[in-house]
């Protein structure tokens, strides 16, 4: 074996200038493709930390059937019952003793209102502890931390005495509101009754929007008509634009306050970062299926639950898969070309190693040895290209724009280990198969042929 | 001339020698082609989905401050300044196709038993058909398009429609092969027909109105058609209380003549004091996503173009290089003959040439055969934001075939360039007596 290795090494050196172009090739179509799946790494984070624990999908999430699609139609009937959430909770713990989180959540639509002018938001309650612990959670810090720095003020789970609400930035622009109520005020600044209540008075609008004090208003489970007051303790981004514009948040016992309900749209469980989610799944439904709950288990990656996720990783996944199919049949055809000139130019070596005795397949195994240590050679280069470019555009801090989503976010490349081991495998098997394809049609040719032929 | 003539004829009687420098031309060029095949159709449905189906047209006028951009949904172009818009546009027929006038709408939906938030457009319906020649006339999944509807008519984006219970009897794929729904009044059923629509007037009054939900259909991308709502302009108008739009849109005639309209326009309104301005839809905050999803495909076509380009010349110059070697004697031949080095280098650099156009003739004949049976499995995706699924499709664009082609063949000359550059400036004797 080390005799073989040694010959393919000195044979590659014999070579040198055109196995280099070669390798030039493998070692930029190399880290090329490892940056690339660095860059597709790191956008599938930041939608992974937005979606999982900013916009409360879950790692899984379970809803009643249909409720997913039906749930804002008919909220009664698409609800969780009390008895189903107690159930289902001790299920999820049981089941994943490893959670992070499990929360139950509930979302509808209402009207927000300044004492002047409405605006309709699609709001969600959350537990306010789970929402502490989300907020706070590693990745989001660490992979959507751009949204974390669009937060201005408080979170809802530091206020005890008030029904604390965060609005994105636009929303409070459209309500005339700047005022964050902070931790640290006692009472709430209301508008004495002495006051003048005119609209079309400009004073007024800079009063209201000194005060952070607003009204939800809409209809029940039962359809009547319900309202409470709440104050903005913080601006906050969904990190989805289009959300942007009606988007809000509140504590789960005020938004069942508001709709008359005990009930709730979801329970959401929160797994460790890299548990796969389609088995977890498929061990929650048996659970409660065996539970006899008639309950839908949904993963983070399904298109139902998180459009934005699975819309857009999807057309990156295309991309991706696309280019590098391309870039493999790029390599192994550049690879082949080269190997089929080198097999060609040493037609009378393999002759003369035929005529020594060496059997084909001896023969072969040597130009595949040569092919698969070109390749091996290269992808340390490949890995320090692509490590250094890295390296750079990360320092460079660059901005960049992700369709959908409310901020720019950092160019970061993330050299990924699997994805390089797989790259690097796939890399040196092709040049392996291109020493073999092109090394078995010379070896087959007839011993005295291999002797006569020319270089040319 | 001679150079070409020569060029040609030592590739062909070299055939063998070039062979390795045509193969990766063509492959080269084969994956440059696909790619940018690809990206190419996926940048149309987007262009198509705004500018057609959500019909953008080509211009935007909006309301401005001092000349600049102000809040798009803070834009309102009273009465006065719509009759000055209407003049220009009267005055300048040569340049225009349609004009169509927006206002947006927002507020809560309710069936009396679900409420939805809602967002869209009043639009003039007739013109607003205009601007959706030719794909999408027919914008409707299900029930017909609103010009050919009653005025109190509404038309609901998939997924709110999916909140109001409507479904559509039969589930079919409806996106065409080249955009666009097959013009059929497709049957559907909400929970509840009518829609009553709550509205917060500009002077702060609630204001409400009965519609019909009398289509199903959108802007096909996903997230915006979880409210969209689009409406008679008379009926948003009264609706708001307001004689106002919000902005106008414009088709052109010819699309280059965008340059001649905007300026033209934004003059005028100088001049006469109006805060209008005229700017290319691309640039309004509506669609960011569009840009910012078109940004997204120029950075994976220039990193795509950029490895396929290093990797498909590294390989054609290994092959140049290994190709001149071989023929050594023949520069030393020619030096002999009294051949100046620089002629020797044109020689080489024009068999480059026609090796990159031959190379780029067998790749394009791949790409061409390649795209149609790819196309032809009619593989479904969904492409990010657009709501539909669409097939995964090649496009066969001539301009990116030709473009391949010179970035090849230049490459190609190039490298053979380079590669002769220091075997000519070996000396004769040595030339000649090369193995």
């Amino acid at each position: 074996m080390s005799t073989r290795l040694a010959l393919a090494f000195k044979n590659l050196g014999r070579n040198s200038r055109r196995n280099m172009a070669t390798a030039s090739a493998i070692v930029l179509g190399y880290a090329g493709l490892l940056l690339l799946s660095g860059f597709v790494t790191r956008i599938e984070k930041f939608f992974r930390a937005t979606s999982i624990y900013l916009n409360h999908v879950g790692t899984l999430s379970v809803f009643k059937p249909d409720g997913v699609e039906k749930h804002l139609l008919k909220p009664k009937k698409y609800s969780l019952t009390p008895e189903e959430q107690v159930k289902t909770r001790e299920i999820m713990k049981n089941l994943f003793p490893e959670n992070e989180g499990i929360g139950t959540s509930l979302q509808g639509f209402s009207l927000i209102g300044n004492g002047c002018k409405t605006w309709p938001v699609r709001i969600t309650g959350t537990e306010k502890e789970l929402e502490k612990r989300l907020v706070n959670h590693w990745s989001v810090s660490q992979f959507s931390g751009e949204l974390l720095g669009a937060r201005r003020g408080s979170g809802i789970w530091e206020f005890k005495t008030i029904t604390p609400i965060l609005v994105t930035h636009k929303v409070a622009r459209n309500l005339g509101k700047s005022k964050i109520r902070s931790t640290t005020e006692d009472s709430i600044p209301q508008l004495s009754s002495s006051e003048n209540y005119d609209c079309s008075d400009q004073r007024f609008h800079l009063r209201l929007s000194d005060d952070s004090n607003v009204q939800l208003a809409a209809r029940t489970f039962q359809n009547d008509f319900s309202a409470v007051d709440a104050e903005i303790v913080g601006f906050y981004s969904s990190g989805l634009e289009l959300l942007e514009e009606s988007a809000a948040l509140v504590p789960l016992d005020a938004l069942q306050k508001l709709y008359e309900t005990d009930g709730a749209t979801k329970i959401s469980l929160f797994l460790p970062w890299n548990t796969p989610p389609e088995p977890a799944a498929q061990r929650l439904t048996e659970a409660l299926k065996n539970a006899n709950l008639d309950l839908q288990v949904h993963h983070f990656k399904e298109f139902s639950v998180n459009p934005f996720y699975a819309g857009f990783m999807n057309l990156i996944y295309v991309m991706s898969s696309f280019f590098l199919t391309l870039a493999i049949c790029v390599v192994t055809l550049t690879v082949s070309d080269t190997m089929t000139m080198s097999v060609l130019e040493r037609s009378r070596e393999i002759g003369t190693l035929r005529a020594l005795g060496f059997r084909q397949t001896q023969i072969i195994r040597m130009f595949s040895e040569e092919g698969t240590l070109l390749g091996l050679l290269c992808l340390p280069f490949g890995l320090f290209i692509a490590w250094l470019t890295s390296l750079i555009v990360n320092s460079a801090e660059i901005l960049f724009e992700v369709p959908g989503i409310s901020t720019q976010i950092k160019v970061v490349l993330e050299i990924n280990v699997i994805h390089g081991v797989v790259l690097g495998a796939l890399l040196v098997g092709v040049t392996m198969l291109s020493g073999w394809i092109t090394s078995v049609r010379a070896t087959k040719k007839p011993l005295v042929k291999l002797l006569q032929s020319h270089v040319s | 001339m001679s150079s070409l003539k020569m060029g040609i004829r030592n590739t062909l009687s070299n055939w063998r020698h070039s062979l390795g420098s045509i193969l990766s031309v063509a492959i080269g060029f084969s994956a440059l082609t696909l790619f940018n095949g690809y990206i190419s159709v996926v940048q149309d449905m987007y262009e198509d989905n705004y500018r057609q189906r959500s019909m953008f047209g080509d211009v935007m006028i909006e309301k401005s401050e001092n000349g600049k951009e102000i809040d798009f949904e803070e834009s309102r172009i009273n009465p006065a300044e719509q009759n000055f818009i209407a003049n220009f546009l009267d005055e300048n027929k040569d340049l225009l196709d349609e004009y169509v006038r927006f206002l947006i709408i927002s507020g809560l939906a309710n069936n009396g038993k679900t409420s939805s938030i809602f967002w869209g457009f009043g639009y003039d319906f007739e013109k607003g058909r205009k601007l959706r020649e030719p794909t999408w006339v027919w914008n409707s999944k299900a029930g017909k398009p609103l010009d050919q509807q009653t005025s109190d008519s509404v038309m609901l984006g998939q997924d709110i429609g999916d909140t109001f219970g409507c479904v559509i009897e039969k589930k079919e794929r409806l996106l065409t092969k080249v955009g666009g729904y097959e013009p059929l009044d497709r049957p559907f059923k909400c929970e509840r027909d009518k829609l009553q629509l709550s509205v917060t007037t500009e002077s702060g009054q609630i204001n409400a109105m009965n519609v019909k939900v009398g289509a199903l259909g959108g802007v096909g991308l996903r997230g915006i058609d979880s409210w969209y709502l689009m409406m008679s302009l008379d009926r948003a108008q009264q609706l708001f209380d307001t004689q106002d739009i919000s902005h106008m849109r414009v088709r052109l005639k010819d699309a280059k003549m965008f340059d001649t309209f905007v300026k033209r326009f934004n003059k005028e309104a100088r001049e006469k004091n109006i805060e209008l301005r005229a700017f290319d839809w691309r640039d309004h905050v509506i669609a960011r996503v569009y840009k910012r999803t078109m940004g997204l495909f120029l950075m994976f076509r220039n990193l795509v173009t950029a490895v396929i380009l290093t990797i498909s010349g590294m390989s054609v110059l290994n092959a140049m290089v290994k190709s001149i070697n071989e023929r050594r004697r023949e520069i030393g031949t020619l030096r002999s003959l009294g051949f100046k080095q620089t002629r020797i280098t044109r020689i080489f650099s024009t068999e480059g040439v026609v090796i990159g156009v031959i190379g780029s003739i067998l790749g394009s004949i791949f790409c061409i055969i390649s795209s149609i049976i790819l196309n032809k499995l009619e593989f479904i995706y969904f492409a990010g934001f657009l709501s539909d699924p669409v097939p995964f499709v090649i496009g066969l664009v001539p301009n990116l075939y030709l473009l391949s082609l010179v970035i090849l063949c230049g490459i190609a000359a190039t490298t053979a360039f380079f590669a002769s550059f220091r075997a000519v400036k070996s000396s004769i004797p040595a030339l000649l007596t090369s193995v």
